[in-house]
């Protein structure tokens, strides 16, 4: 982590997950400081006590299924 | 029959797992590989291209796993000059990924490996300092496997090192937030691999094409997921695709990231080694990860091996794979690394002036080196940008 690019808590104000888009790819999870996501198989899972809603993951998912809303 | 404990415990069943179980196995360990998904080699997240050097010492090239060769290179800069490379000295080849990735977990469970799939491995058995196995889930049980190593090969979503308690998560701008379809109904010569630049195409990335055939190829697109704005990659790369192979067929698709970071300053502990995209083995600049990881898969599972041979796998014993590691490729990714740091941020206009005079070089004589002897002369901005990347 470069000292240009902080993890900036509450950069996001809501984050929604968009299920039906998912491929399961783990971008979100690579760039996830807090380690709140986890991956199976098929099935993605937010731990929505952990998220410090920094929005890493809605910048690295490839095909939109998180989306970050303004804070 | 799983048992409850083994010597070692690889997690994750791609190439970086596989050759890890493989020489973990031949060195006399009892080997346990997990995999979260159903099959080794699917979904295939992979443009599928290696260097022919990344085969040697493991497999002879077979065209059971090698769809064919590739002999040359093609850059296409941002106003679509094309600079086309003809790899004399280096071949290399486009794999199938679903066999190649079988026949590694093939060769570690001949040499003793033991492979299970739809493994997901949710945490870590601790003590106080020390990694002692991990929890796995199975479709219908959960089930905790001891271990004296665990080797993460987990991926560029690894979760092992962080709950070892090594830092290993990516920076969006260390992270190619990526796309890619198998192309149908194209023509392509089946030989060339080409790459296309631009903060249109793909801004911090690239777009590839890389063929699977004359008329098939893997496209995809890389872009850096700290410069996402609104356009993600599957939308770039529908865009791609409408301008340059309008009446294609998608085959199939997929997504993933690919590590371009800087290499971690730890990637073993007491108990742990981290092998491949789960320690961003990755090439900083091109994404290409297979031969990275296998031969960190193929250190580590030697260096589980004789750990085990001399009864003792604690932080210090396995520190020699960090040290080793970096001393093999270490400066190489650091240099890899600025030099992405400097491509990637070139605007579109330096681009392509670039290309402009890169392409009155002779075809024949058209080498990287060369290419790169030319730029630095006529071209001093970039040469001002480029130096800064080796020093």
């Amino acid at each position: 982590m470069s000292k240009r690019e902080k993890v900036v808590k509450g950069a996001i104000g809501e984050l929604r997950f968009i299920s039906e888009l998912c491929d399961f790819c783990g971008c979100c999870v690579a760039v996830c400081p807090v380690d709140c996501i986890e991956l199976e198989e098929s099935r993605l899972t937010l731990d929505m006590n952990s998220c410090i809603y920094c929005g890493n993951c809605p910048k690295a998912c490839p095909v939109g299924a998180l989306v970050g809303d303004a804070a | 029959m799983i048992r409850d404990s083994y010597d070692v415990i690889v997690v994750g069943g791609g190439p970086g797992g596989a050759v890890s179980a493989w020489f973990a196995a031949r060195g006399g360990a009892s080997v346990l590989l997990l995999e979260k998904d159903r099959d080794i080699g699917i979904p295939v997240r992979c443009a599928e291209a290696i260097g022919q050097g990344g085969l040697q010492g493991i497999l002879e090239p077979d065209p059971h796993f090698i769809a064919h060769e590739i002999n040359s290179l093609r850059f296409i800069a941002p106003d679509g000059t094309r600079i086309d490379i003809q790899q004399t000295d280096e071949v290399g080849y486009m794999l199938n990924r679903r066999i190649f990735d079988q026949e590694l977990g093939r060769k570690a469970a001949s040499a003793g490996a033991q492979i299970i799939t739809h493994a997901y491995v949710s945490g870590l058995i601790k003590n106080s300092d020390s990694i002692r196995g991990v929890k796995v889930r199975f479709p219908a049980a959960e089930k905790e496997i001891r271990a004296k190593i665990v080797i993460g090969a987990d991926g560029v979503e690894s979760r092992v090192g962080r709950w070892a308690g090594l830092r290993t998560f990516y920076a969006p701008k260390d992270l190619e937030s990526c796309y890619q379809v198998v192309l149908g109904g194209i023509t392509v010569d089946k030989n060339l691999i080409s790459l296309y630049f631009g903060n249109e195409v793909a801004p911090g990335g690239y777009a590839w094409v890389f063929p699977k055939g004359d008329d098939i190829a893997n496209v995809g697109i890389g872009v850096s997921a700290a410069m996402i704005d609104g356009i993600n990659a599957k939308k770039h790369l529908d865009q791609f695709i409408e301008r340059h192979f309008p009446k294609a067929s998608i085959l199939a698709c997929v997504s993933g990231g690919v590590p371009s970071a800087k290499p971690f300053k730890k990637i073993h502990g007491s108990g742990i080694m981290l092998v491949g995209d789960a320690a961003a083995h990755a090439s900083p600049l091109t994404g290409g990860g297979i031969s990275n990881a296998i031969a960190a898969g193929r250190l580590a599972g030697e260096i589980a091996a004789k750990c085990i041979a001399d009864g003792s796998w604690n932080e210090k014993d396995l520190s020699v794979y960090t040290r080793m590691w970096d001393k093999r490729w270490g400066d190489n990714q650091r240099r890899l690394y600025r030099l992405k740091e400097t491509v990637f941020k070139l605007s579109d206009d330096v681009f392509n002036k670039a290309a402009a005079v890169l392409v009155s070089i002779p075809t024949e004589e058209r080498s990287i080196k060369k290419i790169i002897a030319t730029t630095l002369k006529n071209n001093p901005k970039i040469l001002l940008e480029l130096a800064r990347t080796f020093f």
